[in-house]
């Protein structure tokens, strides 16, 4: 469960977010609609800690979301997968080194496991024959593709698209 | 006062850089590609310039010293003084901000636009040592470029100057010889190291912390250009008044 408690946040004086208050419960698909620039992702990097809030609280499972907190930040994130806008791939590697990428930083599996389970989330966004692509050689679509399986690849317990 | 929040900036971000490493396996393919790119890549403009300018190095003195009264190993003593106490670690360094600095600023920077930087953040990886750590690291290995500098720029000095007529082989060897002192080459190397961590970090910085989009990116490499040798003459100026003044 994610609580937001009365998050503010603005840019260069201007009021993007303004005293946000919402729950997002467990086992629940929560969708924001809004129109453009109204702060939708404002509020997902707000949530992510990528944007810092001013004003206001952010509880991940009743706890409290603690910026400076390093070490709880990062266990944190290690349960966070994030498909972006852009999709965000690594431009130095290719599909499916972007999507083993986040078992070779935070897991101990073997190369082969990596591999079997790389596998399985390719099979699952339905990604033909882009292994060895980089992501300036597949399409906008693709690329959505493969970011959604690197977010998913370490069974996340939050998945922000 | 905005200097003094971004200098606040850059020290906090060296020590983010050595906080919280990013696995050892993933960090040393991360090394040996910036080696890859930043040394080996470096080689041939390091090489070219270095041959050359010992060459003009060689003859400026060389038209500069037409007096009969003044020895033959002039030339070549001038030439190794030059090289080994400023151009070789100082001028390639410049050099080396425009084609190395550009391309980490540019490099980090496109991270930054496209959400890369982002995406490693919100995965828990550290991202100032996943990207700038594998740089510093890499850079320590540019000593090699700087003798390879102090090498050639003697050599074309030699070349430029026995083949041109200005002064004979026995002359120009005798003179690189004549009154060497080890704790000049020591003083180049000790500026050498600062000036690699110089150029992976401010260059890093620049494009870490910058915003907007592709135009943008190409102010940030501009922007960290010239910081990068403003701080490398400063640099530059405090050692040589510490260590020979």
């Amino acid at each position: 469960m994610i609580k937001v408690e009365e998050i503010s946040k603005s840019f260069d004086g201007i009021e993007i977010l303004k005293e946000i208050s919402t729950v997002f419960d467990k086992g629940k698909t929560n969708l924001i609609i809004g129109q453009s620039g109204s702060g939708k992702t404002v509020l997902m990097k707000c949530l992510l800690g990528l944007l810092e809030v001013e004003k206001g609280n952010i509880y991940f499972d009743n706890n409290m979301f603690d910026k400076d907190n390093i070490s709880a930040l990062t266990s944190l994130r290690k349960e966070v997968g994030t498909v972006f806008q852009g999709s965000a791939l690594f431009d130095s590697m290719t599909v499916l080194e972007n999507i083993i990428f986040p078992m070779k930083m935070f897991s101990n599996k073997t190369d082969e496991e990596m591999l079997s389970r790389a596998q399985e989330v390719i099979n699952r966004v339905d990604l033909k024959d882009a292994d060895n692509k980089y992501p300036s050689e597949i399409s906008g679509g693709m690329k959505k593709r493969v970011a959604i399986a690197r977010a998913i690849v370490l069974n996340p317990k939050y998945l922000f698209l | 006062m905005k200097l003094f929040f971004h200098i606040g900036r850059y020290f906090l971000m060296i020590k983010y850089t050595f906080t919280k490493f990013t696995k050892w396996n993933v960090l040393k393919k991360l090394i040996v590609k910036e080696i890859d790119d930043l040394i080996i890549g470096s080689i041939w403009i390091v090489a070219f310039m270095s041959f050359l300018v010992g060459g003009v190095v060689a003859i400026q003195t060389a038209l500069n010293i037409d007096s009969p009264f003044l020895p033959g190993n002039l030339i070549g003593f001038a030439t190794r003084q030059s090289v080994i106490l400023e151009f070789a670690p100082t001028l390639i360094s410049i050099i080396m901000a425009g084609k190395v600095g550009s391309f980490i600023t540019s490099s980090i920077g496109t991270m930054r636009v496209t959400e890369q930087i982002d995406a490693l953040e919100v995965m828990g990886v550290n991202s100032f040592n996943y990207l700038i750590f594998p740089k510093i690291i890499s850079l320590m290995l540019y000593p090699f470029l700087i003798t390879l500098a102090m090498f050639l720029g003697i050599l074309g000095g030699y070349v430029a100057s026995v083949y041109a007529g200005f002064s004979t082989s026995f002359d120009f060897i005798q003179g690189i010889q004549l009154d060497f002192k080890v704790f000049h080459v020591v003083y180049a190397y000790i500026k050498t190291l600062l000036f690699a961590f110089i150029l992976a970090t401010i260059p890093s910085y620049h494009g870490f912390f910058m915003k907007g989009g592709a135009l943008e990116v190409g102010k940030a490499s501009n922007i960290s250009f010239v910081w990068t040798s403003i701080v490398i003459i400063i640099i530059n100026f405090i050692v040589t008044q510490l260590l020979l003044a």
